[in-house]
């Protein structure tokens, strides 16, 4: 794990992490989403 | 686009580790693409093995080699790993090898995640294919797993929604990482507009990804809990509906399709500019084409499912927002052809792929747009129509688009050139023998015999033959392919670092094979 890797630059690193995040939460309240319409209808 | 010249010291940046340990640990996008393009070509030959037993008991009528079940679970898993295990991952091993290379990034953005993901994936078909082995079988529903049929599957049913729920969790973080490295890490001057075509399609599709993935693990989610836990999400003694499970399956279902085809779509239009040796013909539409694509792929998912019995209006709407995805799809075939207009034409292996992806995916778009028809379709679902019109669309379309970036990029990849007759020799070969394979199933769906069954009446039984003969040639010539692939690894005149003539893109600015580390200083795009 030694190669050089935007981790080096940790200010693009917090916004590499941050995007993510908000990219999966995207999923996971897609995911839900379904649950909560079949649960309306 | 500018060139960027790659002084770089290629010795210190090819300093790797060796061994096992290098493959199980490795956080190297190259690596880990190769392991993703390796992992797909596996299951490609399995999923391929599984397909020889299916034309050969459909060889004849009656019943030869397998017991109907067994049949089904070949169906099945063919598909599952076809979609899933074979393409799915080649068009992700190739986005890990050349995006951060055509952006001008040192690696993807979340290295670690990236492993997890393949590993994810690898674990995920163990334990699918594992199902082969369990009492009972392996799935037998066909892909779309519709119930009831699927709650009757038996101990496979939890094993294959946990890979389903595994393989789900693997694309969606591979798609969420390829959004971050080219929204956050292209090199200065690398505007989203100087983009290459192949990113850009892979932008797109991992949009699609991280809207669509969470909507098939809510599915089999549901499936699951409507088996174990007593609920009647789909179960109609308990106020369900089973064609609930269709909306949501196909809502997933129609944007995955274009999942393995969007970045199709970048590959062949990188290639014919190369080959042509004139820049893509209407970059801008092209971007907006496959956005377009993108978009509409949202609102056609009940065109599956015609026959359910869906209101006039349901219909119609369904009929006309999937005949508008002509109108992109054509715009992306206009520029193509546009863009060999009056070029200086050659025809290596790469580019003889992206001509017949062209000529063959297009006759899959046409019997889509037939099937698009709800009156018409009433007689093409579930017959062997709708089976020649979705190979066309993903062997000699997806498959085809993935062998032509193979060989497109091979060279960039192990250093070394192909055999360039054999390589012909296999192109000729796979794009004979798919014709003989899927043409004739449009016949046979047109005089109505079914999908998904071993036995069939006698009088299907000619094409069904040469369907199947073709079937085997396919097959065979797969095998090349792999000998090809090993022999360029070892051996081989060296390539240079454009390998074609004059190629555009920052991946042909480094040394071949690629440095193990490229870009480590970001280059400067003019």
């Amino acid at each position: 794990m030694n190669d050089p890797t935007p981790q080096d630059a940790p200010a693009l690193r917090r916004r590499n992490v941050r995007f993510a995040a908000v990219l999966g939460l995207v999923a996971v309240v897609v995911y839900i989403a379904f649950f909560v319409i079949k649960g309306m209808g | 686009m500018a060139h960027h010249e790659h002084t770089a010291d290629a010795a210190h940046h090819d300093e790797k580790p060796h061994g096992i340990t290098r493959w199980l640990t490795t956080t190297n996008h190259k690596d880990i693409g190769t392991m993703y393009l390796l992992f797909s070509l596996a299951m490609f030959l399995i999923g391929g093995l599984f397909a020889m037993v299916i034309r050969a008991e459909l060889f004849q009528p009656g019943l030869q080699f397998v017991d109907p079940g067994f049949f089904n679970q070949m169906t099945t898993m063919h598909a599952l790993l076809m979609v899933f295990g074979a393409v799915m991952p080649a068009t992700v091993g190739l986005a890990n090898w050349m995006i951060p290379m055509q952006i001008g990034a040192p690696d993807m953005a979340l290295p670690r995640m990236n492993l997890f993901s393949f590993w994810l994936l690898f674990f995920a078909f163990m334990l699918l294919l594992s199902t082969l082995f369990l009492p009972g079988g392996a799935p037998a529903s066909g892909w779309t797993l519709y119930p009831p049929l699927v709650l009757q599957t038996g101990n496979a049913f939890p094993v294959a929604v946990f890979a389903i729920h595994l393989m789900g969790a693997s694309s969606i973080m591979g798609a969420i990482n390829v959004i971050v490295t080219i929204m956050n890490m292209r090199a200065p001057g690398m505007t989203l507009l100087k983009m290459p075509l192949f990113s850009w399609s892979w932008l797109i599709t991992a949009y699609l990804l991280i809207l669509v993935m969470p909507v098939l693990a809510g599915g089999v989610t549901m499936l699951l809990t409507d088996h174990f836990f007593a609920t009647s999400f789909f179960n109609p003694a308990g106020g369900g509906d089973p064609v609930l499970f269709q909306h949501v399956f196909w809502f997933f279902g129609h944007p995955e399709v274009y999942i393995m085809i969007l970045p199709a779509f970048g590959i062949v239009s990188e290639i014919l500019q190369t080959f042509s040796r004139k820049p893509i013909f209407g970059y801008e539409a092209m971007v907006y084409a496959i956005a377009s694509i993108a978009f509409l792929s949202f609102i056609v998912w009940a065109h599956h499912m015609f026959t359910v019995g869906m209101p006039l209006a349901g219909q119609m709407f369904f009929t006309l927002s999937t005949m508008l995805i002509a109108i992109p799809t054509g715009v992306k075939v206009f520029n193509w052809t546009a863009t060999m207009w009056r070029g200086s034409l050659t025809f290596e292996p790469p580019m003889l792929f992206a001509i017949a992806f062209l000529f063959l995916f297009t006759i899959g778009g046409f019997s889509g747009l037939m099937l698009a028809i709800a009156p018409a379709d009433f007689q093409y679902q579930d017959t062997y129509f709708v089976v020649a019109h979705f190979h066309y669309v993903l062997v000699p379309g997806a498959v085809f688009a993935i062998m032509a970036a193979v060989y497109y990029w091979l060279p960039k990849w192990t250093g070394h050139m192909y055999d360039m007759k054999l390589a012909k020799f296999h192109f000729w070969m796979s794009t004979i023998f798919v014709n003989v394979l899927f043409f004739p199933q449009h016949f046979l769906g047109l005089a109505g015999m079914p999908r998904r069954i071993p036995d069939y009446a006698t009088q299907f039984a000619d094409w069904n033959m040469v369907s199947s003969i073709g079937g085997f040639g396919f097959g065979l010539s797969q095998l090349l392919f792999v000998y090809i692939i090993f022999k360029t690894v070892h051996s081989g005149e060296k390539a240079t670092a454009a390998v074609w003539d004059q190629p555009t893109g920052l991946e042909w600015t480094v040394p071949s094979p690629a440095p193990y580390h490229t870009f480590d200083t970001a280059p400067e795009v003019k």
